[in-house]
C-alpha cells in the first residue's frame, strides 16, 4: 500500500461563494502543485463545472479527479456527494437541479455563478441560486447517491451552520454515511463520541480560494489513487485505510487531545 | 394550560397519539441543536423541522408536544417513531410566527 493524499471537497468559481479565480483548470494545477493524488470538485448543488474539471485532469498526469457536489438537504445539512465517473455525476447533477428550490440568483448579493470550459472560457451563468436548499431529506439523498455508486460525506459536522449536528441535534438513525468531515479546528476525539464508530472522519479543505486547496486533506493507504480504492479505504477494507495524521508526523503535546470525552 | 387545551384552541391536527400533559411554556426553533440546548421540559416546540430526529429530541428534552407548522407533514416512519416514544406530534397550516403569537395570546410564555 502507498499513502496518497486526497482533498475531497473543493469549490470552483461556479459556487457563488467561490473565487472567480478558481477555474477547474487552476484547481487541478493547484492539486498537482500540492502533491494531492486525488481531488474532488464539489460545487454547491451543481456539477456543471465537472466536464471542465475532467478535461483539465485529462491534460495532466498525477492527479485523479473525483466528480461531485455539495448538496444542501431539506434539513439544510451540507452533504458532499462523490462519484467516480463524470457521466454519473452529471446525471446526478440533473437530478439535484430538479430538486433545488427555484429561486433566482442575485449576483450583487451572492456573486456570479459562471460555468466555464477547460480553457476558462465562460460558457454561461447558472441563474438558479446555488446556495439554496433542495427538497431532498438526508436519508433520501443518502439512498440516491449510494444507488448511483457514489460516496456520501457529511460536511464540516463540527460547524454551527449547515452541519448534521447543527440541524439535527444528534446522530440520526437510518443513515449510512461513508464519512464525516471535520473542520481544521475540530479535534477527532471531541467528535468521536457523537458519531458511530463505524463512520470514519476525513479532513477536506472546503476550499473556496485556490490558495486553500489542500490546506487540510486526508491521507489514504491504498493500492492506487482510484475511486474504488478510496471507497475501500473509507470502509477499512482489505488493508486499505485512512492514515491518521499522528501516523504521518511525530505527535507533539500541542497536537494531543485537550478535550477527552 | 395543557396540550389538549392548546389543540382545541388552535385547531391543531393530532397526527400521532395525543399524550395530554401540562405545558410549561413554548419554544420555537428549526435547528434541533438549538432545541437540545435551550428548550425546557414540558415545553411545546414550534418548528418546520420534520426530520425523524425531532422525535428523538422531543424525548431527550421531555417536550410536551411538537407543533409542525406551515402545512408540513412528517413521513409515516417519523409518526411511527413518535407513537413508539409517546411523543405528541401536532400539525397546522399556519406559520410558526402565527402559532407562536396565538400561544402567547393564550398566556403561554417561553420557560
Amino acid at each position: 500500500m502507498t499513502v496518497y493524499r486526497a482533498d475531497l471537497q473543493v469549490h470552483s468559481c461556479l459556487s457563488p461563494c467561490g473565487s472567480l479565480e478558481s477555474s477547474p483548470r487552476r484547481i487541478i494545477a493547484a492539486a498537482v502543485a500540492r502533491k494531492l493524488a486525488m481531488i474532488a470538485l464539489t460545487d454547491h448543488n451543481t456539477t456543471a463545472n465537472c466536464p471542465a474539471f475532467a478535461a483539465a485532469a485529462a491534460r495532466i498526469s498525477g492527479v485523479t479527479p473525483v466528480f461531485g457536489a455539495e448538496v444542501t438537504t431539506a434539513e439544510e445539512i451540507h452533504v458532499v456527494c462523490l462519484f467516480a465517473e463524470l457521466a454519473t455525476a452529471m446525471t446526478f447533477g440533473a437530478f439535484i437541479h430538479q430538486h433545488l428550490a427555484p429561486v433566482q440568483n442575485n449576483p450583487e448579493l451572492f456573486g456570479d455563478q459562471p460555468i466555464v470550459d477547460v480553457d476558462e472560457q465562460v460558457l454561461g451563468f447558472e441563474e438558479r441560486l446555488l446556495v439554496g436548499t433542495t427538497d431532498l431529506a438526508l436519508d433520501v439523498l443518502d439512498d440516491e447517491v449510494h444507488a448511483r455508486g457514489g460516496l456520501v460525506i457529511a460536511s464540516h459536522i463540527d460547524r454551527p451552520i449547515n452541519s448534521l449536528f447543527s440541524q439535527l441535534g444528534m446522530w440520526p438513525a437510518q443513515v449510512t454515511l461513508d464519512a464525516c468531515d471535520l473542520s481544521p479546528r475540530a479535534q477527532d476525539c471531541v467528535w468521536r463520541g457523537r458519531v458511530p464508530p463505524s463512520i470514519p472522519f476525513v479532513r477536506t479543505s472546503d476550499a473556496h480560494f485556490l490558495e486553500d486547496i489542500g490546506r487540510q486533506a486526508t491521507a489514504f493507504a491504498m493500492a492506487a489513487p482510484t475511486f474504488d480504492e478510496l471507497a475501500m479505504a473509507l470502509r477499512g477494507a482489505q488493508g486499505r485505510r485512512i492514515v491518521p495524521p499522528a501516523d504521518l508526523v511525530v505527535a507533539t503535546p500541542e497536537s494531543s487531545c485537550k478535550h477527552p470525552i | 394550560m395543557t396540550v389538549n387545551e392548546i389543540v382545541s384552541a388552535l385547531g391543531l391536527a393530532v397526527v400521532s397519539e395525543l399524550q395530554d400533559s401540562a405545558v410549561t411554556g413554548a419554544y420555537a426553533a428549526d435547528l434541533l441543536s438549538d432545541v437540545v440546548g435551550n428548550a425546557q421540559p414540558g415545553n411545546v416546540l414550534i418548528t418546520v423541522q420534520v426530520h425523524r430526529n425531532v422525535v428523538a429530541v422531543a424525548g431527550l428534552v421531555g417536550l410536551a408536544a411538537v407543533i409542525i407548522t406551515h402545512g408540513r407533514v412528517p413521513d409515516s416512519d417519523v409518526l411511527t417513531a413518535a407513537r413508539d416514544n409517546n411523543v405528541t406530534v401536532l400539525t397546522t397550516a399556519e406559520s410558526s410566527f402565527t402559532v407562536a403569537g396565538r400561544l402567547y395570546a393564550l398566556g403561554v410564555r417561553s420557560a
